[in-house]
Formats: structure tokens, C-alpha cells, sequence
């Protein structure tokens, strides 16, 4: 075993070159699109930093000579249900600042304190239901020669941010998401794992209250439910942009043609060690159709009890067809599968429990189905993504030094 | 496991088996330098290679021998790194100031920062590393240290200690009665670190010593480690006292010195032999004997508690510690260290059984930290750092140049009362300079300050190269004044938005 715990030293060292990252970047972002009045949206800048760790990784490690970049502090690329997007992992223990599933810290808890705030972050407001972090209009050299970022590391680290600052919403996602087949099915993956932790959240409330339809509970159904729902477009849209990355990847290639970056960027490589193939993809694909199949069977749930604002009624030809598919397409035999038992819950009195036990069983079978088909867990969003830094972390990092 | 990304082990035997031999007298330089020998030897033992013998003085003590012991001698001086070579040259200086034969001083370093303009004379081919890789060796180079029984800090007497029955578990709740007692870094090694703070007004000297102010705080330092069945101590008792040297040679030395046990002109001999270049030095001794003295008390008290217990515990003579390595030191501080260790050998030697459990004599203890305290800043930074800022209140540790930030060479220190005058938590103080020179952000020395006016003290100053750029950094943060403070409704939309309500 060797010692991994950094000292207290090393980790100030990355936390200095966390917030400076962070800092110029979101300080180049506003003066590239001259937004300095608006501020940088947090999912601009989330979408802008996942491209830009994925080449930072890659380009140090394949042309150290060329790019000889430390490490990338405590930025990481996750997969989320928004897509690839950065976020921050400290690795100082904070205290009196939650972490979300225990690793990664809100950068809107960060930037008032003064590690953050001192390069001149002017506030963070709202703008059409975003959060926009109003950055430094400009950090001095004389400020930035006192971080631990060399200069070749801010001159590249500027330059690639300029560089994806420029490209649209779609592109961005596009590229932080699915640039390679790894990205694509780690970003398929959280999906499914987020409609499973969504749909058992939704479905325990309902059997675990005594009056599963009050008020306070009817929200957090329906926002279990949209969330849900968000899950399942979302996997259709990462299939799109996987089937069109090249467009995507030429506008990138367009907007860095006569910048030395040209001909390195977006870097599509792959770890060795990473598990996923082609094949996988297309079973994902085909799991995608089960699951939105068994989607649709928990819409008509949710139609039933009148949950959502535009509800429609039950449509039992949707229930059967959903029910068809997934029994073709999984070739399993169960009775859950069978369309008299829902017509007759469905059509029963008070029976909202019931129908939840059934679904979260079924939910439980295709699963297992996935998880036997996949060679893949759905845990807990805890569980998924510290599985996810601590193993599957698809960049290559160990040549980066320790505590940068 | 150690990491080994440096190759550091392998780097010390290389440079010994080349550039040392028996006859060389290698000067450790503080801090780092001084336990090059130690890993070199632990290396050789890893490699079932005997290892050499060592001659080796501590860089603090080179002034406390007389004028010419260093004539004619080989000398290496010995250090970790060059980073702009300052002190490697101070050293040599130092030498030549007292003798030493400018032909026979040879300098070695096991790295070279890739901008310093100083070369050692070995290795012959350098091992240079540019500022991240320096970085990140000298932390590599820490966590070895780490894992050595012996301090960071090497200006202090160390005394060793072993027991084949006493769990630390026990020896921690023996210790809670006399004092407050916190854990020194994080745990990177095999040797834990605790130190103990004990209130001053636990040593009662009984007369009156003229000059000397014994200070706010004794702390005594435990690094234990396990070894199969043994534990292994070392004990390094450590105070701040100040000391007008004239004063208190004029009135008290003599005094002092019996009540020390040792012979009474111990101190005035001391003047009479090196004149007004011996303050240091009595400083030196009249601290690390009052430090001692505590040591002595606590011993008293601790010791029968853990024979009534049934617990062995012995004195180790540090012969037996330190194998290979024969430490040089001035016939003052073999006459100091051997008298303190023959008082505590007859501690340990009393055999009287109590037929009931002692009763312990009621020590004072220092009020305790909590996180609670009123200077607490709104930082991420744990608020330990924050006795930083009192070292660029005066002066700051870095200057501009117009291209980069360049060490300032010319600091003043720090007191332990100056500090305990605006954070006014002793335990907190004591903990946080525990954490700052276990960093290497701050270093600890003798000397003199306007505060100390005239006097002598244990004075902080920053931990130097690029230590100081750190250090900078962190004061910023505690100082900045910004005028942003975000909504905690925006900070609260934007975790539901990304993790949900749940999460």
C-alpha cells in the first residue's frame, strides 16, 4: 500500500490551483462573449471545463514536451445527468460545507470565501432560472505569479478555454459528453442510474405514506417524475450526438484552425484499461428502448393518480405495447409482464400501493436484465459516482504530480 | 509503503557510497539535512547493505565548538536541496569564520532546483527538478522523515524511550492529566505524533532566577512507533522562554546551573570560553534544561502510574537509536544531555511498589481549544494557518520584482507571546505551530527580536524558498476584505438544480 493521503501542504497547493482554474477561466469566458455584465452561467462554465480537463488530461499525456501540465487540481469530468460537465472534488475536509452524494462540493459554497473571492469574483445572479457567477473582469500577472500555476499552464489552460468559450450550448454538450464511445456510455449509464435512484424515490414515498397524495408529497413525486422523464430524453439526445460527433467535432476543429491547438483538439482518446466497446453501445441502445418502455408503464401511473399538471388519462394500449416490447426485447418470462394483472390494479379502488410494490419489482427485473446483459451496477448515485472516480475514471491521470 | 516516485532512498546511498567516508565530518544542515544520514542508513538496512559509519554534526551547534576544532578537517556539508543556496553558503561561511580549511569543505545535495545559480559540489551529475517536481520531491522527502522516530525539528535533545506492554491507547490517558494534547500532521507515516501542552506554572523553580522568563507554554512532544511487540518513544521536551543573557549570567547562572545538576559555573564557563559569541549557546542550554526540568516533573508523576500498572518502561541510550550514525556533539551538550539522562535513568530505576494507586499531584492545565474562539476568519483555510498573517503584518516574506516573487532573506520573526497576544488560546497556538512547522510553511530557531529587546527567544520565521511564496498566499486569504458574499438561496437552487432535492 502506498501512502495516499496528501500532506496539509499539498493540500492548499491544490486547492490555490482549483480556484485559480476556476477564476481565469470564468474571467476569460465573460471576455471572450463579452458578458462581463451577465456573468458566466455555472452550466456554461460546468460544460466549457469538462472539454477542456478532457484535453488537458490527454494532451500532457501524450506530448508531455509540448504540454507539461501537472495535474488539474481538483477539477473533474463526471458523468451526469445533464451530460459530461465539471465538477469539484476537494480534497481538503471542509467543515459547515455540504458535499452532494459525499465527494463534490457546490461552487457556490466556494466562491465566497477568500480563497475564491480574492481574485475579484463580483457576486452571482440569477438570469432566466440559471445561476451566473459574475468573475474578475481581469487578474493581474503579479497575482497570478503567486499561485502554483506555472506559466505554461495558464497560457494553454487560456487558450483552450477561449476556445470552447465560442462554441454553442449543443456543441459543448456534445463534445464533454460524447467524444468518445467511453464518455458516450458513461453518460448513457448515469442515466439509467438516475431513472432507477428517481423511480425508487418516487415509489417508496408513495408506499412508505400514509397519505401518499398530500401535497407536500404530490411535489416530490412530480419531481421525481420530471426528473425521470429528463432522464429518459437525455439518453436519446447522447445516442444523437454520438451518431453526429463529427459534425460537432468540426466546429470545434472550425473555430481552432489557426490556433496551435488545431490539430490536437478535441483529443478522442481512450484509456486501454476501460472496459467499454462498441458492443456495448449498441446493447445500450437496445436497453434504452426497455427502459423507455418501462418509463412509459410508470407515466401511466402517474396519469392515474392525476399527479402531474398536464395529465392525460391511462392509455392501456400504451401499457400493453410497453409491456409487449419489453417482454420481446428482454425475452424474460415473468407474470409482471402480464397485461391482465395491471389493467385489473390499475382499474381497482385505493390501489396506488399495490401497483407501486408491482412496478418497483418490476423495476428490480429489468435491472437485473441490464446489470446481467451490461456487466454493469446501478447503484446509488453515492455508490455509482465514487465507483466511478475511485475506478472508472476514464482520463488518464497518473502522470500528473501529486497534489497539483 | 513508502511512495518512491524520487527514488530518494536509492539517491542517499549513492551519494554516500561515493562522496563520504569515515573520515568525513558531515555538517546536517537544519532541518532536512540533518536526517539525510538517518535515511540513507534505514536504506541500507532495506537493502541488506551494511552501512558506513557517519560523523555527523548538526548544523545549530557548529558555533558551539571551539575555534579550530574544525581545522584541518573534511567537512561535507550536507543538505536535502539547493534552491537559491543561501544557506549552504551561510554554513560554509560559518566555518570558515571558525577555521575550517576552505580546501577540504565540500557541498552536497541530493536535488538542485533548476533555477538556482548555486551547484553543490556533489553529486557530480545533479539531479535538477524544476519548482513542481522540487515540490513534489521535498514532500516525498517529508513523508520518509515521517516515518523516522525522530522530529522534524532537530535543535532540540532528543531522549528515547521503549516499553514491551505499554499501548499508546494507555499512555494517551495518562498523559491527559497533565496537560492538553493534540495530534501533530496528517497520517502519513508509521510514527504517531502527539504533542502534549503543559501550563507553565507546572515547573516551580524554587529560587529566583534573574533574566529568565520561563515563557507561556511547555509543550513536550511524543513520536511513537510500533515495532512488533515494542513500542518506541522519543520524547523532545521544547519551551520559549526569553533570556537576557547578560542578566541572567550576572545573576543567575550559577544558580540555575545546580539546579539543573549540573556544575555551577557550567554556564560561565560557557561565556568564559567563547565571550560574547556563547549567548546562543546559553540560551541553548538554560531553554532546553528548563524544557528538560518539565520533562523531568512529568516523569515523576507519569512513571509510577505506569509501574503500577504493571507496565515496563526504559530509558534507551541513543547509541542504540542511532546504529551507524556517530553524532559529534560539543563536550558542553555531552555533559547536559548525559546529566539529564542519568536523572531520568534513576526515575525509571525506582522499583517502590504503592500498594495503592499514587496519588497524582494536581497539574494546572491549559485552558483548551475549541473552534469556537473569537478570532475564527470565515476561510476555507483551517484557521491554524491564520497565525501566518502576524508574519507579513511587519514585513512580507515575498517582494515583487516586476517578474516574479522573490523570498525576502531579511525576516523578522515571531514570538511565541507576540502570537499569544492577539490569538489569545495558548493550546490553539501551540497546535498550530506544530501543524505550520510540521509543513515546513514555518521554521523555528534561537534567536533575537525588538520584542525579546535584546534578548534571546524561540523566534517563527517563514519556512523559506519557495515556502515563502506560500506562505504569502496563504496570509492573502486571511487578510482579503472582500465586499462579495453570495445568496445562500442562489447556492441552495443551484445544488437542487445539478443533484436534486436528495442528494
Amino acid at each position: 500500500m502506498i501512502y495516499g493521503v496528501i500532506s496539509h501542504k499539498q493540500e492548499l497547493i491544490l486547492e490555490d490551483r482549483t480556484s485559480f482554474f476556476i477564476n481565469y477561466a470564468g474571467s476569460v469566458i465573460q471576455n471572450e462573449l463579452h458578458i462581463e455584465k451577465y456573468g458566466v452561467s455555472t452550466r456554461k462554465l460546468y460544460k466549457v471545463l469538462a472539454n477542456v480537463i478532457i484535453d488537458w488530461h490527454w494532451l500532457s499525456k501524450i506530448n508531455f514536451q509540448e504540454y507539461n501540465f501537472s495535474g488539474a487540481g481538483e477539477l473533474v469530468w463526471i458523468p451526469h445527468r445533464f451530460g459530461g460537465i465539471q465538477q469539484i472534488v476537494p480534497s481538503v475536509a471542509y467543515t459547515g460545507i455540504k458535499k452532494s452524494h459525499e465527494l463534490f462540493v457546490n461552487i457556490l459554497d466556494l466562491i465566497g470565501f477568500p480563497e475564491y473571492s480574492k481574485y475579484g469574483i463580483r457576486g452571482v445572479i440569477e438570469n432566466n432560472g440559471q445561476r451566473h457567477i459574475l468573475f474578475p473582469t481581469s487578474i493581474s500577472y503579479k497575482l497570478m505569479k503567486k499561485t502554483r500555476v506555472e506559466d505554461n499552464e495558464r497560457y494553454h489552460w487560456g487558450n483552450l478555454i477561449k476556445i470552447y468559450s465560442k462554441l454553442p450550448d449543443s456543441t459543448l454538450d456534445s463534445l464533454a459528453s460524447c467524444r468518445t464511445i467511453t464518455l458516450c456510455l458513461q453518460c448513457l449509464w448515469i442515466q439509467f442510474v438516475m431513472w432507477k435512484y428517481y423511480l425508487n424515490s418516487l415509489l417508496t414515498s408513495i408506499i412508505n405514506n400514509d397519505d401518499p397524495f398530500s401535497e407536500n408529497n404530490k411535489s416530490k413525486i412530480k419531481y421525481f417524475y420530471s426528473s425521470s422523464s429528463a432522464c429518459i430524453k437525455q439518453l436519446f439526445v447522447k445516442l444523437n450526438y454520438y451518431n453526429n460527433i463529427n459534425s460537432s467535432i468540426e466546429e470545434l476543429q472550425e473555430i481552432s484552425k489557426n490556433t496551435e491547438y488545431q490539430r490536437n483538439i478535441p483529443c478522442n482518446f481512450e484509456l486501454n484499461s476501460m472496459q467499454f466497446n462498441k458492443a456495448n453501445l449498441e446493447i445500450f441502445q437496445a436497453c434504452t428502448s426497455i427502459l423507455e418502455s418501462l418509463h412509459e408503464i410508470c407515466t401511466q401511473f402517474i396519469n392515474l393518480n392525476h399527479i402531474m399538471n398536464d395529465y392525460e388519462e391511462v392509455d392501456f394500449t400504451l401499457l400493453e405495447d410497453s409491456l409487449d416490447i419489453m417482454i420481446n426485447k428482454t425475452q424474460l418470462s415473468s407474470t409482471l409482464f402480464d397485461i391482465n394483472q395491471w389493467i385489473t390494479i390499475f382499474l381497482g379502488k385505493d390501489n396506488e400501493k399495490e401497483i407501486a410494490i408491482k412496478l418497483l419489482t418490476l423495476i428490480n427485473i429489468i435491472f437485473n436484465h441490464f446489470e446481467n446483459k451490461l456487466g454493469l451496477q446501478f447503484n446509488p448515485p453515492n455508490l455509482h459516482y465514487k465507483s466511478f472516480l475511485e475506478n472508472q475514471y476514464p482520463l488518464p491521470k497518473l502522470h500528473f504530480i501529486d497534489g497539483n | 509503503m513508502l511512495k518512491n516516485k524520487y527514488k530518494i532512498p536509492e539517491d542517499t546511498i549513492k551519494l554516500f557510497n561515493e562522496y563520504i567516508s569515515d573520515d568525513t565530518l558531515v555538517i546536517g544542515i537544519l532541518r532536512s539535512g540533518a536526517h539525510i544520514p538517518h535515511i540513507y542508513q534505514n536504506a541500507c538496512r532495506n537493502e541488506g547493505i551494511k552501512p558506513q559509519k557517519i560523523n555527523l554534526i548538526l548544523s545549530h551547534m557548529i558555533s558551539f565548538f571551539p575555534k579550530n576544532f574544525f581545522h584541518e578537517r573534511k567537512i561535507l556539508i550536507l543538505d536535502d536541496t539547493v534552491f537559491n543556496g543561501s544557506t549552504m553558503q551561510q554554513v560554509k561561511d560559518n566555518l570558515l569564520d571558525l577555521g575550517a580549511d576552505p580546501t577540504k569543505i565540500r557541498t552536497a545535495t541530493l536535488v538542485v532546483n533548476s533555477d538556482s545559480k548555486y551547484e553543490p559540489d556533489f553529486p557530480k551529475t545533479k539531479k535538477c527538478l524544476d519548482l513542481v517536481n522540487y515540490i513534489a520531491w521535498k514532500e516525498e522527502f517529508c513523508s520518509i522523515i515521517a516515518d523516522d522516530i525522530r522530529p522534524t525539528e532537530r535543535d532540540h535533545p532528543l531522549y528515547y524511550f521503549n516499553s514491551n506492554n505499554l499501548r499508546i491507547s494507555d499512555f494517551l490517558a495518562i498523559l491527559q492529566d497533565y496537560g492538553q494534547i493534540h495530534s501533530v500532521g496528517n497520517a502519513l507515516g508509521s510514527v504517531v505524533k502527539i504533542s502534549l501542552s503543559i501550563d507553565s506554572s507546572n515547573l516551580s523553580i524554587p529560587l529566583e532566577i534573574k533574566g529568565v522568563d520561563i515563557g507561556d507554554l511547555f509543550k513536550i512532544r511524543f513520536y511513537i512507533k510500533q515495532i512488533g511487540k515494542k513500542t518506541f518513544f522519543t520524547f523532545v521536551p521544547i519551551c520559549f522562554p526569553t533570556i537576557n543573557i547578560s542578566e541572567f549570567l550576572e545573576t543567575s547562572a550559577d544558580h540555575l546551573a545546580k539546579y539543573f545538576c549540573l556544575n555551577e559555573d557550567f554556564f560561565t564557563n560557557i561565556f568564559d570560553k567563547f565571550g560574547t559569541l556563547s549567548h546562543q549557546m546559553i540560551y541553548y542550554f538554560v531553554s532546553r534544561g528548563l524544557a528538560a526540568e518539565m520533562l523531568n516533573n512529568l516523569l515523576l508523576n507519569i512513571i509510577p502510574r505506569i509501574r503500577f500498572s504493571g507496565i515496563d518502561f526504559s530509558i534507551l541510550n541513543p547509541k542504540y537509536v542511532d546504529g551507524s550514525i556517530n553524532y559529534i556533539f560539543p563536550h558542553e551538550y555531552s555533559t547536559f544531555y548525559n546529566t539529564y539522562f542519568d536523572r531520568y535513568t534513576q526515575i525509571l530505576s525506582q522499583t517502590k511498589v504503592f500498594e495503592s494507586f499514587p496519588f497524582t499531584e494536581k497539574w494546572r492545565i491549559p485552558e483548551p481549544y475549541n473552534n469556537k474562539f473569537e478570532n475564527r476568519k470565515n476561510t476555507l483555510t483551517p484557521n491554524t494557518f491564520s497565525i501566518l498573517t502576524l508574519l507579513v503584518d511587519e514585513k512580507s516574506p515575498v517582494f515583487w520584482d516586476g517578474n516574479s516573487w522573490i523570498p525576502n532573506e531579511k525576516m523578522i520573526g515571531i514570538t511565541f507571546h507576540e502570537i499569544l497576544k492577539k490569538f489569545n488560546n495558548k493550546v490553539f497556538i501551540s497546535k498550530a505551530l506544530d501543524e505550520l512547522l510540521e509543513s515546513g510553511l514555518l521554521r523555528a530557531e534561537d534567536g533575537q527580536t525588538e520584542e525579546t529587546k535584546g534578548g534571546f527567544s524561540r523566534i517563527f520565521l517563514p519556512g523559506g524558498e519557495y515556502n515563502s511564496i506560500a506562505l504569502s498566499r496563504i496570509a492573502d486569504t486571511f487578510n482579503f476584505v472582500g465586499t462579495f458574499q453570495c445568496d445562500n438561496n442562489l447556492a441552495e437552487e443551484e445544488a437542487i438544480d445539478l443533484w436534486g432535492y436528495f442528494s
